[in-house]
């Protein structure tokens, strides 16, 4: 430490040494004003300001310390208007000592003499160090000389009376270990501001506090019976209690009651009813209990109770008319949206459960956050109870735990079926789990929870950011289950899966894709590989392409009963833009999709009725398998294409662009001749596949005629027709005959499934095909199953009379089964 | 003397006690509600406004303080704390620090006289009263008897 008269005195001698008069005044001026401006000691500040900085000293033993400095600061310190006064760990075992007891002195007398010094005290601080808080009470040891029982009558009683003309505030830090065995009464009069932590204050004999205008309670225990009375009386009350953490408050009907307490986060409320209720807004809440009488308007005043976690609510009968209106459970998850227990006592549950009996429409509110709910079951009729309760599983889709306590009163017959029906119900639960880990949890927690979960029918796995960083992590050992690995597990445990939905987290999503590509692919859930794995087993998915990443090294995607959120399919071609191969069986919901893919080359797609128009534009699509139901449009750009299986009710409208090379067609459709009229000439078309089916409901069909067929694929070489197209092939020719005189001199070989229904006639229409037909060389014929023996033996032996130049081949067939050839070509 | 700059705000000039001027926005000056009644009552119209207690190396400390604090009404609580912490170490030593409470003593800015007395006050926390004579400069003006009874009284704060 530089001692500054030291310096100002070897500056004077600097400035006597100064030669020039003038100069000499100069530098003896700076000097004065260095000295005056740099060194002014402490002493030399104005008192006011001295005092400024003692006001600020936070404890009062460094006043203390600061009296023995100077008269000066000694003087100052009297000014002060506060005691701060902490028994410190150190103190409180100095003064228990055998050995210091005798030098030290009393926390309590020190206490009183810093009252009796001081003048005009406006703040009295006295307390026990939080340190001190943890320690263990020897009862037997107690003394006056380490009494900290600040809340004691007597003491209160000695320095109270001195100081309460002035004192505005008080705080004091009781000794729990000391105080919570005895009550205190204290408390002063001319009160603004009131502290007390860790006392036992009984309200018997509570003097009124007109001034008080901040109250602070911590840690407080409350004589509950008295404050109750103290409560009940016609005055508002006002909880202003910046720091209060926990609040059991009991009042009856006090005419306002206004809670100010930003921090709490437990508050137990028992209040008949207030005239007016206010309560500012509580962030910190956690824990609620309410009970009321009129608990519907109670909760209807209630704040927003967005952080409300555990609510427990009952509902008491008082005396006297109320108009009161009946709790909903709706208007309980309406206020308090977050909560993820609650509790209903009896009370509240035969209001919630006459709310819910009264109300013939039921809002629909949703519960998701709910995992635990507690109820004390009041059962007038068990299947009241009983469908209440499932309102509630339907409402509360995330429940985990649920009890429910019968009163003992109950018939043990009335339990027994309530108790079986919930049970049963239980698996019901598991199925509302939202998240397949909530699961997984739920498995280890019983046996028969293990087994029912066997049983749930959707699987929700999400990849949380969490995993995906800990299974990336080089420091993470062992190095968790792959997301892929723990899915397939999951899949494969639960063996009547509906519904999946497999994800990453969105947080995820913004990784750049550049990452994605190197990270050991585990997250590319839609690959080939990885989806085979589970897929032939589970059919049912729901992809979401919110959080879809491109895969530009994809080429074979098969989403079969896919939910899939992409109506257009638009993601899709966006994500896949090299997909080969894709396979869409029952993905859905589609609007007006469009397969826009420029590599693609094998397509099967069964499409649903929901589609309104499909369109396919792939320059490279050489198969495809198309079934679809009856859209208004189908638009084929697949100028490549060279196999097409076309499945179809209707087309109303079907846009194929010349398809030049198409090879093998197969149609099937419910009108036929309609179809092949639209389409457009198939000049490459070798191999033809027919089938006509019935379709519901009336259709104004042309039927087919083999003729027209003839017509449109002149080049045939290979025609089958199924079923339904050899029928209506037939009739029509029985109806109208050949007329045109063309001639199939390509086709090599037919196939047909014979319908027969007059043997010679079907010989006849099998004859004039063989006429049209020069250059057949292989007929195939397929009998009904249902078709008798003769009957099948008259034809065999009518057809091979027919020409020697065919080779016959025979067999079965039936709707629903594959056909069964009986012989070789003959 | 007032001048008005590009931004319509009204300049006033300062003159510390050794004849340094500075020129600040009058609303960084009026902060200290003794400039603040000296403008009102016009006395900033004839020329510079002087400050016969306040030297120009403190002036330059104060005016900094009060620049800070002017233009960060909608600046963030924390930061402001951070700078003023950073204000206060600057001047760490407590003759300079006595100087800045002098002078917003004076000057009545309640922000700098809090944050400076508030600093003074922490200096003392913990501190022996032989420890705190030497820091300051403090005369031990006590009688003997006068010291031991002081020191009587207070013993409790010693142990």
């Amino acid at each position: 430490m530089i001692n500054a008269r030291e310096i100002s005195f070897n500056l004077c001698a600097f400035a006597s040494s100064v030669p020039t008069e003038a100069s000499q005044t100069r530098a003896s001026n700076i000097i004065k004003l260095f000295l005056i401006t740099h060194f002014a000691p402490m002493d030399d500040l104005p008192p006011p300001v001295i005092l400024e900085i003692l006001r600020r000293l936070e404890d009062s033993a460094d006043v203390a310390r600061c009296r023995v400095v100077s008269k000066n600061f000694n003087a100052l310190a009297d000014e002060l208007r506060y005691i701060n006064l902490t028994c410190t760990a150190s103190w409180y075992h100095r003064s228990r000592s055998a050995l210091t007891r005798a030098e030290t002195m009393p926390f309590k007398t020190v206490f009183k003499n810093l009252v009796g010094n001081s003048r005009a005290l406006e703040s009295v601080s006295v307390g026990v160090a939080d340190r001190l808080g943890g320690l263990a009470f020897m009862y037997d040891a107690e003394d006056y000389c380490y009494d900290l029982y600040l809340t004691d009558l007597r003491f209160v009683k000695e320095w109270l009376p001195l100081v309460c003309e002035e004192l505005k505030e008080l705080k004091v830090n009781d000794f729990w270990f000391q105080a919570r065995w005895r009550k205190t009464e204290f408390l002063g009069q001319h009160l603004q501001k009131l502290e007390v932590k860790n006392a036992w204050l009984s309200v018997t004999g509570l003097n009124p506090m007109p001034m008080l205008t901040s109250l602070t309670l911590e840690f407080v225990r409350l004589d509950d019976e008295d404050l109750k009375v103290a409560l009940n009386g016609p005055n508002s009350l006002t909880i202003f209690a910046p720091e209060l953490l926990k609040l059991d408050l009991y009042c009856i009907r006090p005419s306002t009651l206004v809670i100010e307490t930003p921090l709490l986060s437990d508050f137990y409320l028992s209040l008949e009813k207030a005239d007016l209720f206010k309560v500012k807004e509580f962030l910190h809440l956690k824990t609620l209990r309410l009970e009321s009488a009129n608990l519907c308007s109670l909760i209807r005043s209630f704040p927003c109770g967005l952080s409300i976690n555990r609510l427990t609510v009952d509902s008491v009968k008082c005396f006297g008319p109320v108009d009161m209106k009946l709790l909903s459970l709706e208007a309980l998850f309406d206020i308090f949206p977050n909560m993820s227990s609650l509790t209903l006592r009896s009370g509240a549950w035969s209001e919630t459960e006459t709310c819910f009996l009264s109300r013939s429409v039921q809002s629909e509110v949703v519960m998701k956050g709910l995992k635990e709910i507690c109820a004390q079951l009041v059962i007038h009729d068990v299947n009241v109870t009983l469908s209440f309760i499932f309102r509630i599983l339907d409402v509360c889709s995330n429940l985990l735990d649920v009890a429910f306590l019968i009163h003992q009163e109950v018939d043990p017959e009335v339990a027994r079926k309530l108790i079986s029906c919930c049970s049963n119900n239980c698996p019901k639960i598991l199925r509302r789990l939202d998240d397949s880990a909530e699961l997984a949890r739920c498995r280890l927690v019983s046996k028969t929870f293990n087994a029912l979960s066997h049983e749930v029918r959707s699987i929700n796995l999400v990849c949380t950011m969490q995993r995906y960083l800990k299974s990336r992590s080089p420091l993470e050992i062992p190095r968790p289950q792959s997301f892929k690995a723990l899915f397939t597990n999951l899949a494969r445990n639960c063996h009547v899966v509906e519904s999946i939905s497999i994800g990453v987290d969105k947080l995820l999503c913004e990784l750049s894709f550049e990452q994605e590509r190197y990270s050991n692919n585990d997250l590319h859930l839609t690959d080939e590989g990885f989806v085979n794995q589970w897929l032939p087993k589970v059919k049912y998915a729901w992809l979401t392409v919110e959080t879809l990443n491109p895969m530009p090294s994809l080429t074979t995607l098969t989403l079969e009963y896919v939910t899939l959120d992409d109506e257009n399919l638009s993601m899709i071609n966006l994500c896949f833009p090299c997909l080969q191969v894709l396979n869409f069986i029952g993905v859905g919901p589609l609007k007006e999709p469009k397969i826009h893919l420029l590599r693609l080359q094998t397509c099967r797609w069964t499409v649903s009725n929901a589609a309104n128009s499909l369109t396919i534009s792939s320059p490279n699509l050489v198969k495809l398998e198309l079934k679809c139901v009856n859209p208004r449009s189908v638009v084929l750009e697949t100028p490549l294409l060279s196999d097409f299986c076309l499945s179809i009710q209707k087309a109303n409208e079907l846009g194929v662009k010349e398809l030049v090379r198409l090879k093998n067609l197969s149609l099937e459709s419910a009108n036929l001749c309609s179809l092949i009229d639209s389409f457009p000439h198939g000049p490459a078309i070798k191999t033809l596949k027919l089938d006509s089916f019935k379709c519901a409901g009336s259709v104004d069909k042309t039927i087919l005629s083999l003729e027209v067929l003839f017509h449109v694929f002149p080049n045939l070489s290979y025609l089958r027709l199924q079923g339904g197209a050899w029928r209506e092939a037939e009739t029509h020719f029985l109806v109208n005959g050949f007329q045109r005189h063309i001639q199939m001199e390509g086709l090599k070989e037919i196939t047909a499934q014979l319908v027969i229904q007059d043997v010679d006639l079907t010989l006849l229409f099998i004859s004039s095909v063989l006429d049209k037909c020069t250059n057949l060389s292989a007929i195939g014929l397929l009998l009904h199953l249902d078709v008798e023996h003769n009957v099948a033996r008259n034809l065999i032996s009518g057809c091979t009379a027919l020409r020697p130049s065919v080779r016959w081949k025979w067999g079965m067939w039936k709707e629903g089964t594959s056909d069964t050839w009986v012989s070789g070509f003959l | 003397m007032s001048i008005t700059t590009e931004n319509n705000e009204k300049m006033i000039t300062l003159m510390s006690s050794d004849g340094e001027e500075f020129v600040v926005e009058e609303a960084v000056a009026a902060q200290s509600q003794t400039i603040k009644h000296l403008i009102e009552d016009g006395c900033s119209t004839e020329g510079s406004i002087p400050l016969p207690n306040v030297t120009g190396r403190v002036l330059s400390e104060v005016i900094q303080y009060c620049k800070k604090h002017s233009s960060s009404d909608d600046k963030e609580e924390k930061e402001l704390e951070a700078w003023d912490a950073e204000f206060v170490k600057a001047a760490d030593d407590h003759v300079a620090l006595t100087d800045l409470m002098m002078a917003a003593n004076f000057l009545d800015i309640k922000g700098l006289l809090d944050l400076v007395a508030q600093t003074l006050a922490n200096m003392i926390t913990g501190k022996s009263p032989e420890e705190v004579r030497r820091m300051w400069n403090i005369k031990n003006d006590f009688t003997p008897e006068e010291a031991e009874k002081v020191r009587k009284e207070n013993q409790w704060a010693f142990e």
